[in-house]
């Protein structure tokens, strides 16, 4: 049984209801009765389109093999920060819970390691403290609890 | 506890069409961001998603808004020291005021460790108000015990003693740090100055010690509150101690897999240990080797590993169930003296040198590393523990 989805940039893609219902939201409207037509999705664009439909189809080929999965997953999240953004955004408006987990680590893990003045710049972070505080952040950071 | 996992299942909202236009990050300049903005490009509840799992010291340091974000109650909280502190003996105004048995010279604060800020716990509730004495103006190398114990990430005040010498509280007394908010608990059957007193297993106990007056029911009682069955909060009636031999000192019980463990005198002193098994609702002796060495302050980090801190030779030892022995960790000279400790999340807090200063031990690291913490002017430490940081809205950050 095949679904026709159709992006902001109006290109349809036809797709096995199997993989598609990977996202809650299609799946809800599948369970409603109201998949029959073109089901129209005009805060995703066809580029990023593809690509959550590529995690869709290899979550549904690769359930059973944990490792060959992790692997795709590791691979897949390599991306720039604005096809990032445009995944997470996508993963929360399809409601497609691993791939948001997955991108939400993944901006997450982009921080770590970094210096707060590397983070502003990767992020695009306004730097609004004053010379005052920033002289305190400076000191040599105390002791906290673990997370 | 509140657990990340949790927050993620709440964010199914669709996404609306001008949340979605933000993005072109590329195109923008920054005076169209709004300063609450996390993350430019994404909507703040997403932008919470993913900075949920970077360290609240790390977020601190990078924007005003990344701030208040680890301080709002939405978020998972970082873990802060809260004191009990009573004022310095030396302080000339104690003198003066320590009779007087309108103020309370004891104080609540909590010391953030992200800020590195000392700040005020909400005042008490004022009604009933609570007059507690820690110390008496003509006997001022004495403390009277002032009890407190935390109970799923909540703080509850037991037991301590009035002016005129009397049980200061008829109910506990308890703190909720995400709430921001005291409240009390159900009355106990006896108000006590003192009592064995501890947490395990998301209940409270109450054992032995003195009421108004020294009696040998009370000595012998046993009473738990569990917080769990939140319809009906009321002190539970447990299996009674076999005599009065805990009832002497104020005693800080620790819960340990399952069961609550004490001794009946501090320090290095001959004494006596007991254990009370929860699930068996029996009284057991305590094993040989925890007793021997049990000689300060002990305390469990999540109930499950056991620490104590040799108030003579300033050593921190862990507990080795299979074995019955402890394992010593450090000996230190800023340890001795140790008088109350509490273990949480990697770190072991000490209360040393008569309230003068708290050590700080990682103890997840090796070797150990620690730093030495100094109470705010004037007063000393009576009691840490350690819990969620209070919550705070954008109006209380300065």
């Amino acid at each position: 049984m095949a679904l026709e989805l159709k992006s902001s940039d109006n290109k349809i893609f036809e797709v096995e209801e199997l993989v598609a219902v990977q996202s809650e939201t299609i799946k809800s409207l599948v369970e409603d009765g109201c998949a029959d037509n073109v089901i129209p999705l005009p805060n995703v664009d066809s580029k990023t389109l593809e690509l959550v439909l590529d995690w869709c189809k290899n979550h549904v080929d690769m359930k059973l093999d944990e490792e060959k999965l992790k692997e795709y997953e590791d691979k897949f999240i390599e991306v720039d920060q604005a096809v990032l953004y445009d995944l997470l955004l996508a993963a929360n408006y399809l409601n497609i819970k691993d791939l948001l987990n997955r991108a939400c680590q993944k901006v997450a893990d982009m921080l770590k390691g970094k210096t707060p003045e590397q983070i502003r710049e990767t992020l695009n972070i306004v730097n609004d403290f004053s010379p005052e505080e920033e002289e305190e952040i400076r000191k040599e950071n105390l002791w906290a609890f673990e997370e | 506890m509140p657990n990340r996992n949790s927050s993620l299942h709440s964010f199914a909202a669709m996404e609306s069409n001008s949340k979605h236009t933000n993005h072109k990050t590329s195109e923008e300049s920054s005076d169209n961001i709004p300063s609450n903005t996390l993350l430019p490009g994404l909507p703040n509840h997403l932008a919470e998603l993913c900075l949920s799992s970077v360290h609240p010291s790390l977020l601190y340091k990078v924007s005003h808004s990344w701030r208040r974000l680890i301080y709002s109650p939405s978020f998972p909280p970082f873990f802060s020291l809260y004191a009990l502190l009573s004022p310095s003996p030396s302080h000339q105004t104690v003198r003066n005021h320590m009779y007087d048995s309108n103020t309370n010279s004891i104080k609540f604060l909590s010391l953030d460790p992200i800020s590195s800020t000392w700040q005020p716990l909400p005042s008490l509730p004022p009604d009933p108000p609570l007059h507690i004495l820690h110390r008496h103006p003509s006997f001022l190398s004495r403390k009277l015990p002032i009890q407190t114990v935390t109970v799923s990430g909540h703080l509850v005040l037991i037991a301590a003693t009035t002016h005129q010498f009397m049980p200061a509280l008829s109910r506990p007394l308890v703190f909720n740090p995400i709430h921001n908010n005291w409240f009390y608990g159900p009355p106990f059957s006896i108000p006590r100055r003192w009592c064995a007193t501890g947490s395990v297993a998301g209940s409270v106990y109450v054992a032995s010690g003195v009421g108004s007056n020294y009696s040998g029911d009370v000595a012998r009682s046993t009473e738990r509150w569990d917080l769990k069955n939140s319809l009906d909060w009321k002190w539970e009636k447990k299996a009674g101690l076999k005599d009065g031999r805990f009832s002497r000192e104020s005693v800080e019980a620790v819960g340990y897999k399952g069961k609550l463990c004490m001794v009946n005198v501090k320090g290095n002193a001959v004494k006596e240990g007991a254990i009370y098994d929860v699930e068996s609702d029996q009284w057991e002796d305590m094993p040989e080797g925890m007793l021997a060495g049990w000689n300060g302050p002990v305390a469990t980090m999540d109930e499950m590993v056991m620490y104590v801190v040799d108030e003579a030779k300033g050593a921190l030892s862990k507990y080795d169930a299979k074995k019955d022995c402890w394992e010593k960790l450090i000996e230190l000279v800023q340890l001795k003296g140790a008088e109350q400790m509490d273990a949480g999340r990697g770190r072991v807090c000490v209360v040393c040198a008569k309230g003068e200063r708290v050590v700080v031990v990682d103890v997840v690291v090796r070797p150990v590393r620690l730093w030495v913490v100094e109470p705010p002017p004037d007063l000393q430490v009576v009691a840490v523990h350690i819990l969620p940081r209070m919550s705070q809205t954008v109006s209380e950050l300065s």
